[in-house]
């Protein structure tokens, strides 16, 4: 079980920290949950660690997002522009234009409901139909039209966005 | 010709689907151009969302060595010990007190009323007749680990800092009073360890039910004569003799049970969604939980508590004489009742 779980947190780390920032939208706080996460999952050695794994996530990322409700912080969830890294050096145009790319993918995984954001980022951060449909209570063929659901409407989301965004373009030019 | 849904074909393209049905819907594609279409449709929208959902990733960095982690979960490790240790230390701590109480009981029943007459007569030689009070009740903590003393007063007890040992912690009753016709009452007064230093308080435990009754959150909102009590899954399955009625793999939120006879027991478990919504389970003899839901309107056995969705749905099933329902989101709760584990009860 030790491999186990050392393979996995080789190879999940990261989908893991990535599914916490999506949720958190603090890098440094998503790389402190996810390290607490496999601390956990070292702690209990649980049967099915991959999927224990991103369900603890699910839980710190929601415990975090209450705390910081509690501590009236401006910290995070969906509302809040995200706080970035860069991961190399970038001009200030390429920073400003990756900076509103962003905003405007947050915008439109925040206009889905709760649960298909929730099954996209999970498919997202590599779990299986009945993984995904253990840890959100659907039955695995609903999670395939969650999925197609849940795609169709942020790719429609986001081109509002941007349709949005041009017009903004156009009326300030 | 019937066509490809396209919930399939996201599953498809998703590898989720068997060997024998990719190859049906392989055969099916080969013949069909407007599920190809769809197809190059939905591979389009998939890598797009992929593309998008990229753009949202924080900066890669290097995990940190996996001794690091070992270190940190040893340390969760030690210290879940070092609590468990300290339950079992207050677990005993509440057996003893317990046993102390109720042999005072048995044993002093008797000796009160004998005392009881003796008081209304002579308080002094009343006094003089306690069984095994070596001090006045203000000053004897310290001397013996748990005493008992005959008291008039129910009073309110007064807390006080004993200074001969800073540790313990003494109740202490008003002063005895002169009424003939009260009622003997018994006090206990205990000498407490002090608590190990890295420890701010105890944790009685779930297993301390009488500590954790409780009738007006969550599940026991309901107004009945039963009492739901809080309890750890470990003690609603060592009560019911055989694991809980829930759904296999969901963290459990907290279980409750009512009814004191074993016949007549009803457990309920709440465990949390990824999604954060919260689903019940109940499960009881049917008798019993037809009362239930009947009584309650279905309103607050399975929701109504803060966590509860409106849009929540209810499903019951019986087997033989038992029955268990689940409360849960609409789209979820037959998939999850389908996974729901129900042990056999005698």
């Amino acid at each position: 079980l030790d491999d186990e779980l050392e393979s996995l947190y080789r190879t999940t780390y990261n989908a893991v920290v990535r599914f916490l920032y999506r949720k958190v939208w603090d890098a440094d706080r998503a790389q402190d949950l996810a390290q607490e996460v496999f601390v956990r999952a070292m702690a209990h050695r649980p049967e099915k660690p991959r999927a224990w794994v991103f369900a603890v996530a699910a839980n710190l990322a929601r415990d975090e997002a209450r705390a910081a409700v509690r501590r009236k912080r401006h910290l995070t969830l969906l509302t809040s522009d995200p706080v970035i890294l860069p991961t190399r050096e970038q001009s200030a145009d390429e920073q400003v234009e990756h900076d509103e790319q962003m905003a405007k993918v947050q915008r439109a995984l925040n206009l889905l409901t709760p649960r298909d954001r929730e099954v996209l980022l999970l498919w997202d951060s590599g779990l299986s139909y009945p993984e995904i449909a253990q840890h959100t209570g659907l039955a695995v063929g609903a999670v395939g039209t969650t999925l197609a659901r849940a795609r169709r409407r942020l790719v429609e989301a986001h081109d509002r966005e941007e349709a949005r965004d041009q017009t903004d373009h156009a009326a300030h030019s | 010709m019937l066509h490809i849904p396209e919930d399939e074909l996201h599953a498809y393209l998703d590898q989720a689907l068997s060997r024998s049905q990719c190859v049906e819907i392989e055969s099916h594609l080969a013949a069909c151009p407007r599920c190809q279409s769809m197809r190059d449709g939905i591979a389009a929208l998939r890598d797009r969302t992929t593309a998008l959902l990229s753009v949202l990733a924080p900066p890669v960095t290097l995990p940190p060595g996996i001794e690091t982690i070992r270190a940190r979960a040893r340390g969760v490790v030690h210290g879940r010990q070092r609590a468990m240790r300290a339950g079992i230390w207050a677990a005993s701590l509440m057996a003893a007190l317990g046993l102390g109480w109720t042999a005072n009981l048995w044993l002093g029943g008797e000796e009160a009323s004998g005392v009881d007459q003796a008081l209304v007569q002579d308080p002094d030689s009343a006094a003089a007749q306690l069984p095994s009070v070596p001090d006045s009740p203000r000053t004897s903590s310290s001397s013996s680990p748990t005493q008992t003393v005959a008291l008039r007063e129910p009073s309110p007890p007064r807390m006080e800092r004993n200074t001969d040992s800073p540790t313990v912690t003494t109740l202490l009753p008003e002063p005895i009073r002169q009424e003939p016709d009260s009622v003997p009452r018994l006090v206990q007064t205990v000498a407490v360890d002090p608590l190990p230093a890295d420890q701010d308080s105890i944790d009685f435990g779930a297993s301390n039910n009488s500590a954790v009754l409780t009738g007006g959150q969550g599940l026991g909102e309901m107004v009945t004569e039963s009492m739901w009590r809080i309890v750890t899954i470990g003690d609603a399955e060592q009560e019911s003799g055989a694991p809980v009625a829930s759904v296999p793999g969901l963290p459990v939120v907290q279980v409750k049970v009512q009814g004191l006879q074993p016949n007549q027991r009803i457990v309920a478990v709440e465990q949390q969604l990824a999604t954060g919504e919260v689903i019940r389970t109940i499960e009881g003899p049917a008798a019993q939980m037809s009362d239930l839901l009947a009584r309650d309107g279905q309103r607050s056995v399975l929701g109504q508590s803060t966590t509860a969705n409106p849009l929540d749905a209810l499903m019951t099933m019986r087997f033989g004489d038992r029955m268990v329902a689940l409360r849960g989101p609409a789209d979820s709760v037959r998939a999850l009742m389908n996974r729901l584990a129900v042990p056999k009860k005698q």
